[in-house]
């Protein structure tokens, strides 16, 4: 366990400087305070007595609670979360709240109870107003995927309305006149916000974004394959279809392929996260990037601040932004007006 | 984890006294109260449910031990469980051990002191001995995909015996003599015991097995595809691949594609699984399928009711699976001049195999 006398050292001060760094930092320079900072990070001392206790006597845990645990994405967040609390000695415990909302309490309160000391949660069924009310029962809360303005600080949220409108924006510039939509039908907070980034990219366009060509299923691989048997039903023909996640754009690219279509030569394919199998996936899926190993860090070092009672978290929270990733799942339709240009 | 005598002793009262508080009883000062509060935040103490339930055990949560949650088999394990779970109001704290001894036990440990009455486990090394003597301190303990002797009746396995006969006779059936075989790590227990079966049933029907066409693979798709890689730089014959799962066959055939090797016209194919990666292919390809979610779900049944009755009589034989095979269209009988053309070993000069990155594990089993 690192001491005041350890972070001295390696600040190269006395240890009343790193005292008065921690306990009254106004009287300290700025220079002074960011090495003495520095090597309180990177010994991670704990400048808080009972804090301290805490981590000698027990081992740390940090709780995590996701909606379905088969969910490839929570799946990542899970496997992300645990390599960097890893790095930090920290054991991280997982549990579920089935998408259920008193369920999703019950499992924060459960981890907690178990010794958590922080617990991470990705909502799908509570409103912001109600996971504000749990934070104040559970003081180690972090929420992801959510802006919650009076617990920003320990809000990571990512702008998914934006990553779908990116990815509406590129098919649309890119001669794509027929769109059809793959969305969730149980996913409803992330579904709504990806739908509205598609809506008004449409609406910028000035086009209009046909109810008949939304379909929806379970956000995996079935979901995916079953909303595509429905598209090829249709009478509408499209030249692309933009996916809720990664997972159902695979399910859509299995059946059009069953079904003798060329992707992308016949039609485009877009998922949204890029996970692994967006990159290992035959054609490689384009998609948006959802920096789920960045925040899941992010996440963990909060985690370890709130335990540690460092209080030195961003007071604008952390917010993560798409980029669209393009690879051999898509093409540019050249159109003889495209050509013109 | 501090505790009701943590708070007492800080506050300078008794555990009793700060029990009535914690419970709203009456027959509490408010000065006594206030010091108990106090207590209560500095040292960040909130009321253990799970030891409040000492008496009885952790009846409403079900302990799970799993490596990941992220490969197709361990991801159907966890679905499995969840079918069972949320029917019966019964909440997962599920622990991932990344194949690690040291975090299986400590996660058993964790789990034991809370209270826990049913532990799912999945471990390839704690020692059948060990896992026996933690039958006593978890009334509810089960064992997934493994078979101890001992306490049979707390194990879900699956015949790998029968995987392998499926396997050899397909191959029979369409007359293969020259076999490729992309195998698992050894690290996995199933995957020894299922490739020795697999050698064993092929001796018997009297097909040679060359072990230059045996490859080791990570278990990814990646892994698939620089073992095929191998194979075809090395000019060897193979008209059929086996493949001990479906990321393995998917990466495989993929590449031969790429290759203009058509299959199964060229080349048969068979995965195991029966994970979504074999309908991923055109066409789909041959697999085993093996009843995970079902095993996952008779486990977590069994883990609740072991909890809530030790002494239950299980027929042992509730918990075998059987695996069946997935019929699609990735074996032929190969005609007999067919072989792979050199012409493709030019192309595929230019792939570079990837070194193996443990950290990328993201689809193996």
């Amino acid at each position: 366990m690192p001491t005041i006398k350890d972070v001295a050292r390696l600040a190269n001060v006395s240890t009343a400087t790193v005292s008065r760094v921690v306990n009254t930092p106004e009287h300290v320079t700025l220079e002074t305070k960011l090495k003495v900072q520095q090597a309180i990070v990177d010994l991670k001392y704990i400048p808080n007595a009972n804090a301290r206790q805490l981590v000698k006597d027990d081992k740390v845990m940090i709780g995590v609670v996701l909606s379905e645990l088969s969910d490839p994405f929570n799946a990542t967040i899970v496997h992300e979360v645990e390599h960097f609390a890893r790095q930090l000695g920290i054991q991280v415990l997982v549990s579920t709240g089935c998408s259920n909302k008193s369920k999703e309490i019950q499992a924060v309160l459960r981890l907690q109870a178990d010794g958590c000391n922080s617990v991470i949660i990705y909502s799908v069924a509570l409103s912001d107003l109600e996971l504000l009310q749990l934070s104040k029962e559970v003081k180690g809360l972090i929420v992801l995927n959510r802006f919650i303005s009076d617990i920003a600080s320990r809000c990571l949220s990512f702008d998914n309305q934006a990553g779908a409108a990116l990815a509406t924006e590129y098919l649309l510039s890119n001669g794509h006149q027929n769109i059809a939509i793959v969305s969730a039908n149980n996913k409803p907070v992330d579904a709504k916000k990806r739908l509205n980034g598609i809506k008004s990219t449409f609406e910028k366009h000035r086009r209009q974004l046909n109810q008949t060509n939304i379909e929806y299923g379970e956000s995996n691989f079935w979901g995916g394959y079953s909303c595509a048997e429905q598209l090829l039903k249709k009478t509408q023909t499209f030249s692309a279809v933009l996916c809720f996640n990664d997972s159902m754009a695979v399910g859509v690219i299995a059946k059009l392929r069953q079904a003798g279509i060329c992707i992308p030569q016949q039609i485009s394919v877009v998922g949204f996260d890029d996970l692994v199998i967006a990159q290992k996936c035959e054609p490689p899926l384009t998609t948006i990037h959802y920096p789920v190993n960045i925040m899941a860090r992010k996440a963990v070092e909060v985690a370890w601040n709130i335990i540690s009672q460092q209080n030195n978290l961003n007071e604008s929270g952390y917010q993560y932004f798409p980029v669209l990733k393009l690879r051999s799942s898509t093409q540019t339709i050249v159109s003889p007006h495209n050509e013109n240009n | 984890m501090k505790t009701i005598k943590d708070v007492a002793l800080k506050a300078g009262v008794s555990p009793a006294l700060v029990s009535r508080v914690l419970n709203n009883k009456p027959g509490v000062s408010t000065l006594a109260r206030e010091k108990i509060q106090t207590a209560i935040n500095e040292l960040n103490y909130y009321p253990n449910q799970n030891a409040r339930a000492l008496n009885k055990g952790n009846l409403s949560a079900i302990g799970v031990i799993l490596p990941n949650i992220i490969t197709p088999y361990f991801s159907s394990i966890v679905s499995g469980i969840e079918n069972v779970t949320s029917n019966n109001e019964v909440q997962i704290v599920l622990n991932s051990s990344s194949f690690d001894q040291d975090k299986e036990l400590a996660a058993l440990n964790t789990l034991i002191q809370q209270r826990y009455q049913s532990v799912i486990l999945f471990s390839t090394s704690i020692s059948d001995q060990r896992i026996v003597e933690y039958t006593d301190k978890v009334p509810g303990l089960v064992i997934f995909d493994r078979k101890i002797k001992e306490i049979e009746q707390r194990c879900i396995w699956l015949d790998d015996q029968v995987a392998a006969q499926l396997m050899v006779d397909e191959l029979v059936k369409f007359q293969h003599q020259h076999i490729a075989i992309l195998d698992l790590p050894h690290s996995l227990l199933h995957s020894s015991r299922r490739f020795s079966y697999f050698k064993q049933i092929l001796k018997a029907r009297g097909i040679k097995l060359s072990a230059g066409l045996i490859e080791q693979t990570d278990g990814t798709i990646q892994g698939g595809q620089d073992a095929i890689y191998n194979l075809l730089a090395s000019g060897q014959k193979f008209t059929a691949v086996i493949c001990f799962n479906d990321a393995i066959a998917y990466g495989a055939i993929n590449f031969l594609q790429k290759q203009g090797i058509s299959i199964p016209q060229e080349v048969s194919v068979i995965g195991f699984n029966d994970s979504t990666y074999s309908k991923m292919t055109v066409p789909n390809f041959h697999t085993i399928h093996t009843p995970i979610k079902k095993m996952a779900e008779r486990a977590t049944q069994l883990a609740i009711d072991l909890a809530k009755k030790p002494d239950l009589s299980i027929d042992k034989n509730d918990n075998i699976f059987t695996p069946h095979l997935v019929k699609n269209h990735s074996m032929a009988i190969v005609r007999p001049d067919a072989e792979i053309k050199p012409e493709f070993y030019g192309a595929i000069k230019e792939y570079q195999p990837r070194h193996i990155d443990n950290d990328n594990d993201n689809d193996k089993v």
